[in-house]
């Protein structure tokens, strides 16, 4: 008996937490469809927010979502290569490469806005760039490449994937050869589960961003800042809605993936 | 490239893998690296030189900006890892109906950037929010705190929790359980059993979380940024100079020192652990 | 050296017996790991469960233990006491894991000390305790060092000096050697046969090592999917083994089909002696490796010939597989100084006292060599 009232407890308190954390969302979801939230749910659903949202802020989801997607094809086709040399260069224990992984991580260790403040002082006078897209592409870049090289450089790693390698040379590949046709195609789950936090994290990325963009290049999240400040809460939680509809699936994406690479790899 | 002494024609295997890390930190090295050094230029280039990075120490406006983000960060992270430590530990050992989605409804929050954060704290505890509303059905007076310390406080346990029960329960799920029927078999009751074996065992799990934690709130943007630009912590105090007053190379000193704190805090952790989560906020 | 346990002799404990009745084991997965058995451990033996992976002899060991409870009906006594709802750390057991769960923040001086410090001994009193029991699994001074520092079986002793500690009713051990490479497990194996001896404490071992059961057992329990196939010293296991599960698990055996003749049992390549068997009965018979005999080809009244397959040499005996135009070619072994090449005819004689017949199938787990 005394054991299951202290397991009653302890639920009791996990479900306090819970509820700390999702009944905002659940809030704030409600609010996007409400039609006045002061009110509450009797003031009746309505999409009208949501309507309001894609009319004023429609841009700012589209430049997410090709910013997103640029970024990815940036970290894959510099990631992964380079997670390679870090994993094969001098049998993969140089100091050399365990300073690259360091510096790599800079800016994730450095608060974004000490990045966003030295791109602005360093390449803020050219113009073009640092109106466009591109220049926020940089930042992104810069803060989700350690995030796609690390789990690819974590499946590398594997000695298995080693061995492949050595079969393959003794066979007569060359380095090309080995890399796209062994290497690649057996780290597809690092790739893939790189790949996801990648655009899960551009969507999301607000400190760089907030500092980098000018009034033509707003993001989602920056988009987001800017409802909170000035628009009515059901425009924001409306807003919010439809960041939270694209986030979800990618979240679900990685969960599954991460379920089934434990239950095929073993670490 | 490297030959062998031997024989001067043959290549070593794999001699120009180097090559493959050419794009990548070309990039970094321009967009980063370069920038980052020109940073700490530009930081001892304002009216009091090189002084300017002292000033987090010196000037009383920016000492206090400093001290309340460091103690801000430092509470969260102590009750971040009690609470998360005692859900992670909960979840770990027990199996009941529901419990993937209870996981998954207190992970879920990791994915929210900062602003989206400072927004839940606002829903919560902002004017029109739930515990506004209810604390004004029940006693008459609202209760509003999401636009100053507190409310940032929330704000940071929010993304902080999640992160820290994962870890928790990665931890706890290495842990050997015939460490612990040992200990019984030694007499051990439950209590000396967690005392001797569990906790010594995740401490090095809690420690690094707990660094993770903290620099993750002392870089913290975005949340704060939501809930109000007068919260004085010192990346709003850095976001201040460079728009307000445009003061750049105060922004820049702040932020070097800024990011030197949050750098040690997570080398710290990965001393620890052998691997950075990293954060965003 | 020093007294076996320096325990004085008032306070050693009396070895104990250990009785279960009707204890069967279900988790929650459906399948039931233990099906009900009774067995009674007497005082002061080493009674060793041996079986294959999944025939339930940890099982049992963990229901002795007080890890597991066993399902509704079964009951766990320890000499009179009924412990059957007492959790082990209430059952006063010493325990020794199969990968030794040395507490790693803790030095192989407190890990011995462990049980003692729960139990409140004095600390004065306690490392007298740690420096006897380092003595005798021949640890002296090591007391300082930490576990990481320690070698395989370095470990393996400090794991067996902490469960000693404690002056444990009854010694249980999980597979403690498995972990050890070969070499070593043979040192150590003495060295426990000789400190469990000395003690003459009631001591359960877990192995799927039969080599190591029969060594150390005074009886053995060999077991098969949950059942308890045989109970015996080990000379009975293995010179009547009770069916042909036992035989084969524990040892080689060879096995010839063949139809009854005339007090024989006649196949393609001969006949083995078999009284047991009617004329025109089909039946297999099981005989021992070692049980053969090689004679000269023109012996008189040889039953059997056959061709070597190949041959093993051992050093200490050679190992023939030859073929006898039996179902499979048999195992021979012998002591006899000698070479046989493949492809050399040879003749066999098998004592009818060798010839065993069984009931039941053979263990499917390995190849044969």
């Amino acid at each position: 008996m005394k054991q299951s009232l202290r397991f009653y407890l302890q639920l009791a308190f996990t479900l306090l937490v819970c509820a700390f954390l999702i009944v905002p969302v659940l809030l704030s979801m409600l609010a996007g469809v409400t039609e006045n939230f002061f009110v509450g749910l009797s003031s009746g659903f309505t999409l009208r927010w949501v309507v309001q949202v894609w009319d004023t802020y429609q841009m700012t989801i589209w430049r997410s979502i090709v910013i997103a997607l640029a970024c990815l094809a940036v970290t894959l086709l510099v990631g992964v290569p380079l997670a390679y040399m870090l994993a094969r260069y001098k049998g993969g224990n140089s100091r050399l490469a365990r300073v690259f992984e360091e510096l790599l991580m800079m800016p994730v260790a450095v608060p974004g806005l000490a990045t966003a403040l030295a791109l602005i002082m360093a390449y803020g006078q050219y113009r073009a760039f640092r109106s466009s897209l591109l220049f926020i592409l940089v930042g992104h870049v810069l803060f989700t490449l350690p995030f796609m090289v690390r789990p690819v450089l974590a499946v590398m790693q594997s000695s298995q994937l080693a061995v492949l390698e050595e079969a393959a040379a003794s066979l007569g590949a060359g380095m090309r050869q080995r890399f796209f046709g062994v290497v690649v195609p057996n780290v597809m789950s690092g790739i893939l589960a790189g790949a996801l936090m990648v655009v899960t994290l551009s969507i999301g990325e607000f400190n760089i961003t907030w500092m980098l963009h000018t009034p033509l290049t707003m993001t989602l999240p920056v988009g987001l800042a800017d409802s909170y400040a000035s628009m009515r809460l059901e425009v924001g939680s409306a807003y919010t809605l439809i960041f939270l509809f694209m986030i979800i699936p990618l979240l679900i994406a990685m969960q599954w993936v991460t379920q089934t690479t434990r239950a095929r790899v073993r670490l | 490239m490297s030959v062998t002494a031997k024989n001067p024609r043959r290549k070593q295997p794999g001699s120009r893998v180097w090559l493959f890390a050419v794009p990548g930190m070309t990039l970094f090295a321009a967009f980063w690296l370069l920038p980052m050094l020109r940073l700490v230029g530009v930081g001892a280039s304002g009216p009091t030189g090189a002084m300017a990075y002292l000033a987090v120490v010196t000037n009383r406006h920016y000492l206090s900006s400093l001290v309340s983000t460091l103690l801000l960060s430092g509470v969260v992270t102590v009750a971040t890892l009690a609470i998360s430590s005692f859900v992670g530990l909960f979840l770990q050992r027990n199996r009941f109906p529901g419990k993937a989605l209870l996981l998954a409804m207190l992970t879920f929050p990791l994915a929210f950037p900062g602003v989206v954060v400072g927004f839940m704290v606002i829903m919560l505890a902002g004017r029109q929010g739930l515990i506004g509303v209810l604390t004004e059905k029940l006693f008459g007076e609202s209760l509003v705190f999401a636009y100053s310390l507190t409310g940032l406080f929330v704000g940071y346990l929010y993304f902080s929790i999640p992160r820290v029960i994962l870890t928790v329960i990665a931890a706890a799920e290495k842990l050997d359980p015939s460490l612990e029927e040992a200990a019984r078999s030694l007499g051990a009751n439950p209590w000396r059993v967690f005392r001797d074996v569990v906790v010594p065992a995740l401490t090095p799990a809690l420690i690094s979380s707990g660094a993770i934690c903290f620099a993750t709130s002392v870089g913290a943007f975005g949340t704060a940024f939501t809930l109000a630009t007068n919260i004085d912590v010192l990346p709003m105090a850095i976001y201040n100079e460079f728009t307000s007053y445009a003061n750049f190379a105060m922004a820049a000193a702040l932020s070097i020192v800024l990011g030197v704190i949050t750098w040690i805090a997570l080398a710290l952790a990965r001393s620890l652990s052998g691997s950075t989560v990293p954060a965003t906020a | 050296m020093s007294t076996p346990l320096s325990f004085s002799a008032s306070t050693a404990p009396q070895p104990l017996s250990i009785r279960l009745i009707q204890c069967s084991k279900t988790f929650g997965n459906g399948a039931p790991a233990l099906e009900p058995i009774d067995l009674e451990i007497h005082p002061g033996e080493t009674l060793v469960l041996l079986g294959p992976s999944g025939c339930g002899k940890t099982t049992t060991l963990r229901l002795i233990a007080g890890l597991e409870f066993p399902d509704a009906g079964g009951r766990v006594l320890f000499g009179n006491d009924d412990v059957t709802d007492l959790p082990i750390e209430k059952r006063g057991v010493g325990m020794v894991f199969q990968n030794y769960a040395l507490f790693p923040n803790m030095t192989v001086g407190e890990n011995i000390a462990y049980g003692l410090k729960i139990r409140k001994m004095a600390p004065a009193e306690r490392r007298a305790k740690i420096d006897v029991l380092l003595e005798m699994v021949h640890l002296q001074g090591l007391g300082h060092r930490r576990i990481d520092q320690l070698s395989g079986g370095q470990k393996q002793r400090v794991a067996l000096a902490r469960a000693l500690a404690v002056e444990p009713k009854v010694l249980l051990l999980d597979e403690p050697l498995t972990a050890l490479d070969a070499k070593l497990r043979e040192t150590l194996r003495a060295d426990l046969n000789q400190l469990l001896r000395k003690l003459g404490i009631t001591a359960i071992y877990v192995t799927h090592d039969q080599g190591e059961a029969m060594a150390l057992g005074d009886r053995v329990v060999v077991m098969e999917r949950g059942k308890i196939a045989q109970i015996g010293s080990p000379q009975d296991i293995y010179y009547r083994p009770v069916n042909a599960f036992v035989a084969d698990f524990i040892g080689t055996m060879n096995r010839v089909t063949g139809v009854g003749r005339a007090g024989q049992l006649s196949f393609p390549g001969g006949a083995l002696p078999m009284v047991m068997v009617k004329d025109n009965q089909t039946m297999t018979a099981m005989f021992r490796p070692e049980d053969v005999d090689i004679v000269p080809l023109e012996t008189v009244g040889a039953e059997i010939f056959g061709d070597v397959v190949s041959t093993f040499f051992m050093g200490d005996r050679t190992r023939l597989l030859v073929d006898i135009g039996a179902e499979q070619p048999v195992i021979v072994e012998t002591r006899r100084r000698g070479v046989w090449h493949a492809g050399e005819r040879i003749g066999l004689r098998v004592p009818e006292h060798a010839v065993m017949q069984l009931p039941g199938k053979p263990w499917e787990g390995e190849e044969r060599p």
